[in-house]
């Protein structure tokens, strides 16, 4: 399977994280992902996104389609160090144990996770 | 709490619902929740919270004696 690439950028305010959530609906779907896969994706994703919430500067969040799964990536400010960010990237690691922070092209960081379709 | 009709829910609503937990709890007031499938059981699952939270499957359950 080609990998198919989709981004989006939303406004950084939490009332946009249901945007987001919908993104990610969408392109699972596409790949006739289960409804527990896309409920855990959904999950992995706002809490990711609500991390990268950062006055001034939309949210991007990337997904590829791969054969192993969907490739989703989220671009971060810093590590999210605050007590809550860490509980969110433990949910994500909960449910995505590959869930890792790579550098991204200009400095910045990028959490990133395999989401297999189920 | 009945939360049958949550469609989704994140660490954000869980720290609502712990906060209030908390509140309750100096009160000598009580919490519990009813769940019983789907995504906001699982999140419940995920963080734990179904260990701090009385969870029921019915109002009726979580009523009862």
């Amino acid at each position: 399977m080609s990998a198919n690439r989709f981004r989006v950028e939303i406004p950084p305010h939490p009332e946009y994280l249901g945007t987001a959530r919908a993104f990610v609906s969408a392109v699972a779907r596409g790949v006739e992902a289960s409804e527990e896969s896309v409920a855990d994706l959904n999950l992995a994703v706002s809490e990711a996104c609500a991390i990268a919430l950062s006055p001034g500067e939309p949210v991007r969040i990337r997904v590829s389609t791969l054969e192993a799964g969907l490739e989703v990536a989220v671009d971060l400010r810093d590590a999210g160090n605050e007590t809550d960010d860490v509980e969110r990237r433990d949910i994500i690691t909960s449910l995505f144990p590959d869930a890792a922070l790579v550098p991204g092209a200009d400095g910045s960081l990028v959490l990133t996770f395999v989401a297999p379709m189920g | 709490m009945d939360l049958e009709d949550v469609g989704f829910i994140d660490s954000s609503g869980l720290g609502v619902l712990v906060q209030g937990k908390k509140q309750l709890d100096e009160a000598d007031g009580e919490i519990a929740l009813v769940v019983h499938d789907g995504p906001t059981l699982r999140v419940l699952a995920i963080t734990g919270l179904d260990k701090v939270f009385r969870v029921h499957a019915s109002v009726e359950d979580a009523l009862g004696p």
